[in-house]
Formats: C-alpha cells, structure tokens, sequence
C-alpha cells in the first residue's frame, strides 16, 4: 500500500520531485503546515486534496477538498478510487502530480514523456527549406515518377469492378517488382 | 462502395496499430463489416491487439502475395476481440485482420524479393469483395517507402498519426507534401501521445496550420494503455474513457 506522489513539470513532464509513503493510510496535499505534502502556491488550497486507504477496496481514494478542486484528464473530481499512474492537478492549472501505487514502477528519473524529446510547443516547426530539398530529392527520381504512373493507372481501375481481364496487365518488370527499399 | 483507409506515420511507435485497431473496433461495433490488414511486413504487431495468437495463423499475407494462397483464406474473423462483456447482446458488425507472417525467413523473403504491388491493390479489392467490407484498414510500416507509398495510393482516406516533436513535425510535413504529389484527396491527421501539459489549444492549431490538414482527434499519453491494454482493443474496454471519445470523433469522421 506504498503510495508515491510525484510533482511532474508539465511543460516537459519530467518528474522533479517525489514523495513516497510507507505505512500511512492518509496522505495530504495542501498549503496548511500539517500537509504531508505542502505546497506554497496560491492555487492550492490549505486542505486541498486527501487520500485514504480504503482497506476494503484494497485502494487509494483521492478526495478533493480544496476551493479549486482536482483534475483527472481535465475533468474534476471529487472522489475516486485511483489507479496506478494516474495523473492528476490541482486547480484547472496548478501542480501537477503522478501517483504511482508500485514504487518499482515509477522511477526518480522517469519521464511520463518516455522517448518523447519534449521541448515543448516552441520545437514544433517545419524547416521548409530542408522540406523541400527532402521532397525534391524523392520526386525526381525515376521511382516517384514511376509511382505516380501506376497511381493513375490503379485509380481508373479502381472505378471498374475486379475481374481477372482488368487486374493490373503486367507492365515491364521494374514497374511490376518494385523493392520495398526506402526511397530515393 | 467500401472505403480503404491507410494509416501511417513517419517515425516508427507513434501508435499507428494501436490507432488502426481502435478504429476498426468502434466502426465494427457501429454495425460495419471491417477488415485490417497488417502491411507492416518489417515488423507486424496489430494481431498481438486482437488477441489473434500465432498458432491460429496458418496463412498470412505474405502467403497472398507469392501467390499461395487467396486473400480471403488469410483473413481472420477476430469479432469475439470486441464483443463486450457486459452486454448481452451480439455484435452486429463483424471484423477481420489479415495479419502479416510473424516468421523470420518469411519476413526475410518478402524484403529480398519485393512485393509485386498491383498484386497488393488487387488483393484489397477482392477482400473487399469477398468479405462484403464497409471499411477497409490498411496499417503501415513507418518512414517513405514504396509499398507505404502505394497503400496510400490505393486508399481513399490517408490518416497520418504523429507525435508532438520536432521530429515527427518535420518528417510529417515530407510525407503530407508527397501525399498531395500523389493526388491523395484526404488526409486527417492523428496528433497522439501529447503530454500532460502541453497546450491542447495551441498544440492543434499549430499542425493544422503547418500543414493545411485537418486535426481529427488530439490524443494524451495515455499511461493505462501501457498498463492495461497491450493485449486488447482499449475503447472495447473503456468506452466511456476519455481517450476513447476523444478516438470517436474520428470514427464519426469516417462514416461521414
Ligand atoms: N496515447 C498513448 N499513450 C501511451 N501509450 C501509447 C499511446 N498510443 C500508443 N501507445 C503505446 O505506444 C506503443 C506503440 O504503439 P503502436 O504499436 O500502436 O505504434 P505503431 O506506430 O504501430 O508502431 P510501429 O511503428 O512499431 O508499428 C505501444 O506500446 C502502445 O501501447
Ligand atoms: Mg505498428
């Protein structure tokens, strides 16, 4: 019944700091002084969320208590049975945390992220120049040429039905027998 | 008319079995008549989804294109993968995979000898055919290559699926551009495995206009599909998840 609290950045979502509780059966995450986990930050309650170990549900409960409540995939809740790695924030967007009830399956340095070079927003953009020298390289070659033949041929026949006359007449053998090899 | 769908992605992981299953299963239980078929010949791993072990499998689709076997004798109904437990009632919809052959040597003389591909577009129409499909699902091996390149083709909806980083961003923009040199008509665009945190908002607006394509559904990481789901279709198992309506949006998108 360990359960570990991990306070994930969520613009990487690396963990940057874990809590692990053995033995207790009531967590508490909050600004009041008597948290198990206190937190100085003014989207989190004094009492914000609780969680109990239900003996006979075998299980965590996650209870909000605070004035902005707690989120799970963006919806709040007031009360669940939780299972292991969920995700929750207090607030619409305060802390974020993952709670892990194995603590072998969550390691200090795990990333939720996994192999996901994460750098945020900022690193989504497109080189256009080397798009476009990428995509002349391919359509040049005598491959995509070739492709965009059988393209044309395949999508007339398409509108036909099936019949052994109207399957694909065997054109030159380089056409017929194309390599799966990666293009150009 | 039965609709072909291939599903792809530039980089290899980005959840394109998982996507392709998923789908399958919602449409099938809609009512549909559903095939997938496994093209990833390089490294398959849709069946594992279905819950279609190997011993069952006595043809495959490398079988179909040395020309052993028909198309038809390779596809496996695996509809009981989404019959819910709860419920009483039967399926309606009924599904099918042709999976590709799990053998090394196999996989091995495929790639040395090559796939005649018109045999692979003939092979489509007639499962289509013979099955009665309303949909069929092509899952695709990652990366530019000319069998993935075909399968587009031959398709009458592309679905790209892509993960939030800089390199998946720009390899998408390549395969998206080539896509459109081939005169594909429609292409929707799966962003999956978004990180807790990141923007949604910005995040979809961001891809869409990098790439004049439409976003069809913005899927989070989502932990309890490792967790929980590798060996079964996880919208058959949570449906009320809300990754799983975030996936309805594209299954309504389809029968549109
Ligand atoms: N949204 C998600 N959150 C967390 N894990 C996911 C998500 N989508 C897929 N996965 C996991 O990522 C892994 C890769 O998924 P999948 O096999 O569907 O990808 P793929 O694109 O088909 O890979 P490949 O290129 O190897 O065929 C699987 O373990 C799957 O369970
Ligand atoms: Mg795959």
């Amino acid at each position: 019944m360990t359960l570990s609290l991990h306070l994930v950045d969520s613009t990487t979502g690396k963990i940057v700091q874990t809590w692990r509780f053995k033995g207790k059966d009531r967590v508490v995450i909050g600004r009041g002084f008597d948290s198990d986990i206190r937190l100085a930050d003014s989207s989190v309650s004094r009492l914000h969320v609780e969680f109990v170990f239900d003996q006979q549900r075998g299980g965590w409960i996650l209870r909000s208590l605070g004035r902005n409540g707690t989120h799970i995939e963006g919806e709040p809740v007031k009360e669940r049975l939780i299972g292991d790695r969920t995700v929750f924030r207090l607030g619409s967007s305060g802390p974020q945390f993952l709670a892990a009830l194995d603590q072998k399956t969550v390691g200090d340095q795990d990333t939720l992220i996994g192999e996901i070079d994460a750098g945020g927003l900022e690193c989504l953009v497109v080189n256009e120049q080397q798009k476009a020298e990428e995509v002349r390289q391919i359509v040049e070659g005598d491959r995509f040429q070739l492709l965009k033949e059988r393209a044309k041929l395949l999508r007339s026949l398409q509108k036909t039905p099936p019949t052994e006359e109207l399957s694909l007449p065997p054109s030159d053998a380089q056409a017929n027998n194309i390599q799966p090899k990666t293009l150009p | 008319m039965a609709k072909t769908i291939s599903v792809h992605s530039f980089r290899g992981g980005t959840g394109k079995s998982n996507s392709t299953a998923n789908l399958a299963s919602m449409l099938a239980r809609r009512g549909f008549r559903v095939a997938v078929v496994d093209t990833d010949i390089q490294s398959p791993g849709v069946h594992v989804l279905f819950g279609l072990s190997e011993d069952r499998i006595t043809h495959c689709l490398n079988d179909y294109l040395w020309g052993t076997c028909q198309i038809e004798q390779a596809a496996y109904d695996v509809t009981s993968a989404i019959a819910d437990a709860d419920s009483k009632e039967p399926a309606t919809g009924q599904i099918f995979l042709v999976p590709a052959s799990l053998k090394s040597g196999a996989i091995g003389r495929v790639l040395k000898e090559g796939y005649d591909v018109g045999l692979l577009h003939d092979g489509f129409r007639r499962l289509i055919q013979q099955l009665k499909l309303d949909y069929l699902f092509i899952d695709t091996h990652p990366g530019v290559n000319e069998e993935t390149l075909l399968s587009i083709i031959i398709s009458d909806l592309l679905i790209l699926v892509l993960r939030p980083d800089s390199q998946d961003f720009q390899g998408t923009s390549v395969t998206i551009e080539l896509a459109r040199r081939l005169e594909v008509a429609n292409v929707l665009l799966i962003v999956n495995k978004i990180p807790p945190g990141m923007d949604r908002v910005q995040l979809k607006q961001k891809v869409e206009s990098a790439y004049s394509a439409q976003v069809a559904a913005m899927l989070p990481l989502n932990n309890e599909i490792v967790n929980l789901a590798s060996s079964s279709i996880f919208a058959i198992k949570f449906p009320n998840h809300p990754f799983t309506r975030e996936l309805e949006l594209v299954a309504q998108a389809l029968t549109e």
